[in-house]
């Protein structure tokens, strides 16, 4: 733990708060529950690629948790929760496959596994498999997002790579 | 070059998902028996084709009131407390494929593939 | 500024036009929510609307009168003050619950408050087996004898508490359909979780025809009922119950016992045209089960009549509803 990458997370975990509030308040592309572009993952992927797997931990659920509250959707709190533990699972499990060139792919694996995840939570909730219907879709939209947020992360990073983070 | 490899592995899923996608949407032609469901468990039937006149439906969950309406062959959510409302974006139930769903409220709106035609149903209450 | 006005304009002609729209139409739907269940009435009619609303105000205003769990429901009150002078209505329902109570030699009873709270079937309780001692300890309350009636006052023993879920939607299903009827409507259609009633025949002189729900798949029906300007109520221990030890526990309490009802019954649908009986009833013969409900039966066929189905998944009918009941299963007929 070094003092400026704690402060750095911060910063990103506000960031990533603005782009998460600023998201929600734009009407939803689609009536489909988690189809969105997931802005606040490009700092989460910052985090994760700059810092450490540690501090993309913390960014993370410090977003979600403190996001759902900004926001006031507890109930969502569960469904984002699922999608994005697991997701982050994966991310942490696979990152070394990903060097920074191929940081969005493994955006996209994980925005798709997201999505999943979410699904599932879902299902379990309100016990109807009913919604399964829309899987397609999120899978569709988790690799269409994943590469959007992915690729925002990754030419940051380029651009930033002089700079020594750690 | 991985890079293509990549975008190549993507676009087959993508593009494969918007085919099952499209095929289910098609597929599951509507049948116009709705069932509306909450917390899992189905507060009311109602045949589409059958209604006359417009009605509104409350639901009441743990975020407000789900108010849904009903006419001729159409049903939709007319609004909702939730924070979201996105099932009131949903607008009408097309599709078996895309049922209207309001996760806070836990209320699912689908369509059914069968009734009896009865007018009411007596049943043990929960 | 200007834009913002003539949209609000027009939205507010749109919403006139619209609610207007629907006062036209002669048939008049309405959903809500009341006694702990969705209830619907459908009328049939021009004043069917008002007579609807009027209706409705009736069964929220015995909710707020009758509910066991409302906070300062006349019920609720005489529970915690065991002696009070009680309304018209509460008087008449307590009555009532007497006689079938004698009527029923005791498988009816109202005073079954502190056997249900000690199965923790009220929202709030936790569902549990409560001890023999418990059991013990509740019964101590229970019975029609516990109850004293002297003019409008109602007293209860120290141990009794009232609770009138088993007749509270059949009164409300009376007095709706009465108000109904005063309003006009001679075609209408209830449903109060469960409890159909049908007012008159279907506008075009047909009876109603009412499904009765499977036990083992809430979406489907075992068969249907014909009727017309009666009460139809099923009574089933499958929707409220829980498990405990892999033992599954209904709602349905047999005051003698204080444990759930065990009487080889899955669901029984009683049709009456008193709708506060036919309430009471479909409880008591589940309790009673099937040899016992027959001889009732044989008793009171002027009553009432029955559907019912066993563990076993057998269907039987008495011989008065044999003509309107149908169903693709086979089923057994009951004679008197």
């Amino acid at each position: 733990m070094n003092t400026k990458k704690l402060i750095l997370s911060a910063i990103l975990t506000a960031f990533a708060l603005v782009a998460f509030v600023i998201e929600g308040a734009i009407p939803p592309l689609t009536p489909i529950y988690g189809v969105k572009l997931g802005l606040a993952n490009v700092f989460t992927l910052f985090a994760l690629y700059a810092l450490g797997k540690p501090y993309g931990m913390a960014v993370m659920s410090l977003r979600i948790v403190l996001g759902n509250i900004f926001t006031g959707q507890l109930v969502s709190f569960i469904y984002s929760l699922t999608g994005g533990l697991l997701s982050f699972l994966l991310m942490i499990l696979l990152k070394r496959f990903f060097p920074l060139k191929q940081m969005w792919v493994l955006s996209v694996l994980c925005a798709v596994t997201h999505n999943i995840g979410q699904l599932l939570a879902a299902i379990l909730m309100m016990q109807t498999l009913a919604i399964a219907y829309y899987l397609p879709v999120l899978i569709l939209s988790g690799i269409i997002a994943g590469a959007f947020t992915g690729i925002c992360a990754q030419l940051v990073l380029i651009r930033l790579s002089k700079i020594n983070f750690k | 070059m991985k890079n293509r490899i990549w975008i190549i592995i993507f676009s087959v899923v993508a593009i494969l998902c918007l085919g099952v996608w499209l095929f289910i949407s098609k597929v599951s032609s509507p049948s116009k028996v709705v069932g509306i469901y909450q917390n899992g468990s189905l507060v009311e039937k109602i045949d589409l084709n059958s209604v006359t006149g417009q009605r509104e439906i409350t639901l009441s969950g743990e975020y407000g009131d789900n108010v849904i309406l009903v006419s001729n062959g159409h049903i939709e959510m007319k609004s909702a407390d939730c924070p979201d409302k996105i099932c009131v974006e949903h607008g009408e139930l097309k599709s078996s494929a895309s049922p209207i769903v309001c996760l806070p409220n836990k209320v699912v709106i689908k369509f059914e593939s069968s009734t009896d035609g009865a007018d009411a149903k007596t049943g043990a209450v929960g | 500024m200007k834009l913002l006005r003539k949209s609000c304009i027009l939205i507010m002609t749109a919403a006139v036009i619209l609610s207007s729209g629907c006062s036209f139409d002669s048939e008049y739907n309405c959903e809500f929510f009341a006694m702990d269940t969705v209830m619907t009435i459908s009328a049939y009619g021009s004043k069917s609307e008002s007579a609807v609303k009027a209706a409705q105000n009736e069964i929220n205003r015995l909710d707020k009168l009758l509910s066991v769990q409302r906070e300062n429901s006349e019920i609720y009150r005489l529970n915690r003050l065991k002696e009070m002078t009680v309304s018209e209505d509460t008087l008449t329902l307590i009555t009532r619950s007497k006689e079938i109570y004698t009527l029923t030699d005791g498988a009816f009873d109202i005073s079954c408050e502190p056997l249900i709270r000690e199965w923790g079937f009220y929202s709030g309780l936790e569902n549990k087996v409560p001890s023999q001692q418990a059991i013990e300890n509740a019964l101590k309350g229970v019975g029609a004898a516990h109850i004293n009636i002297e003019n409008s006052r109602v007293k209860l023993d120290e141990n009794t508490s009232l609770d009138l879920g088993a007749v509270a939607k059949g009164y409300a299903s009376r007095k709706a359909s009465e108000i109904l009827k005063e309003n006009g409507v001679s075609s209408a259609l209830m449903s109060l979780g469960g409890n159909v009633r049908a007012v008159g025949s279907k506008p075009d002189g047909e009876s109603w025809s009412v499904a009765i729900t499977n036990p083992d798949d809430n979406s489907k029906s075992i068969g249907t009922l014909k009727i017309s300007d009666k009460a139809v109520v099923t009574s089933g221990g499958y929707q409220r119950y829980f498990e405990e030890n892999g033992q599954i526990y209904h709602h349905i309490i047999d005051t003698k016992t204080g444990h759930p009802a065990d009487s080889g019954l899955k669901s029984v649908t009683v049709v009456s045209e008193d709708d506060t009986l036919a309430d009471a009833l479909s409880t008591s013969l589940f309790v009673m089960g099937l040899e016992k409900s027959k001889e009732f039966y044989s008793q009171n066929s002027l009553l009432f009549g029955a559907v019912f189905i066993t563990h076993k998944g057998e269907i039987f009918v008495t011989d008065n509803l044999n003509d309107s009941f149908m169903s693709k299963q086979d089923f057994e007929v009951i004679s008197v």
